[in-house]
């Protein structure tokens, strides 16, 4: 399955909601629940809650994210916000500041 | 993933995939292909696609817009095209817009600012070619007869 791209250069102010997974290289603020992986990349800007499968961030993130199975913050990647997956993972050199919360029991 | 990485290298061409929705605002530059839902508005530089199974309900203002697919709202840009598959709601205004033979569309269509005198003083108008066959002798010469050379010349009179 393809995946949507949200290009360098490109704003998106809304929703963005569906199947596929997500490609972010430009900015987009508002919310984004996808039923697949979320990837923000490094030129990627990202103002918005994220519910998805997977998330991975190399780009800046500000927001709340929730992931079914796994949340990844590259070496670039910028985070601000609270996590919440069972599975997390901080690279050496990424940037967090915000709570986790690794509880299956939810 | 090598995968996210690659795509970065590529170009910066934006798609919405068939089971995606966008509700809201997205602006900004290259091209957009709409393979699912948009609904909002659409301001680009580049040209705007909307597939036959993409849905856009929005204002927008893009370089060129191609239209397979469904389309409600208003567009603005140089060139518009409706293919035979568009179904089309809304005004259009380009310098160029082409409405392909089993497009569907009701609303207006603005071509911008002409007068017909200086329209028919540009050196590029095409004869409108008829299958010699399919046009019997008589039509032919009412079709002729029918044309009003002397009200062509008094619209370009008007107008100067």
């Amino acid at each position: 399955m393809a995946s949507t791209v949200i290009g360098n250069g490109i704003t998106v102010d809304g929703e963005i909601t569906g199947d596929e997974s997500l490609v972010i290289q430009g900015n987009v603020k508002g919310r984004i629940g996808v039923t697949s992986n979320v990837f923000v990349e490094n030129s990627a800007k990202v103002e918005a809650d994220i519910t998805a499968a997977s998330i991975e961030v190399a780009g800046e993130v500000t927001g709340n994210v929730t992931a079914e199975t796994r949340v990844e913050i590259k070496a670039d990647g910028k985070m601000v916000g609270d996590m919440t997956s069972p599975r997390i993972l901080i690279a050496d050199g990424a940037l967090f500041k915000g709570s986790i919360d690794m509880d299956q029991g939810r | 993933m090598a995968r996210a990485t690659k795509r970065g290298a590529e170009s910066a061409a934006t798609s919405i995939q068939a089971s995606t929705r966008i509700a809201g605002r997205i602006e900004g530059k290259g091209d957009l292909d709409v393979f699912g839902k948009v609904e909002g508005s659409i301001i680009i530089d580049g040209n705007l696609l909307i597939d036959v199974d993409g849905r856009a309900d929005a204002d927008v203002e893009a370089a060129q817009v191609e239209i397979h697919g469904i389309f409600t709202g208003n567009a603005k840009a140089e060139r518009i095209e409706l293919f035979e598959t568009a179904i089309v709601v809304g005004d259009l205004r380009a310098a160029q817009i082409i409405v392909a033979d089993g497009a569907k569309f009701r609303g207006l269509i603005d071509m911008g600012e002409f007068t017909v005198a200086a329209a028919e003083k540009a050196p590029a108008r095409p004869r409108a070619a008829r299958p010699a066959a399919a046009a019997p002798s008589k039509k032919k010469a009412r079709a002729a007869a029918s044309k009003p050379p002397a009200k062509a010349k008094a619209e370009s009179e008007d107008d100067s």
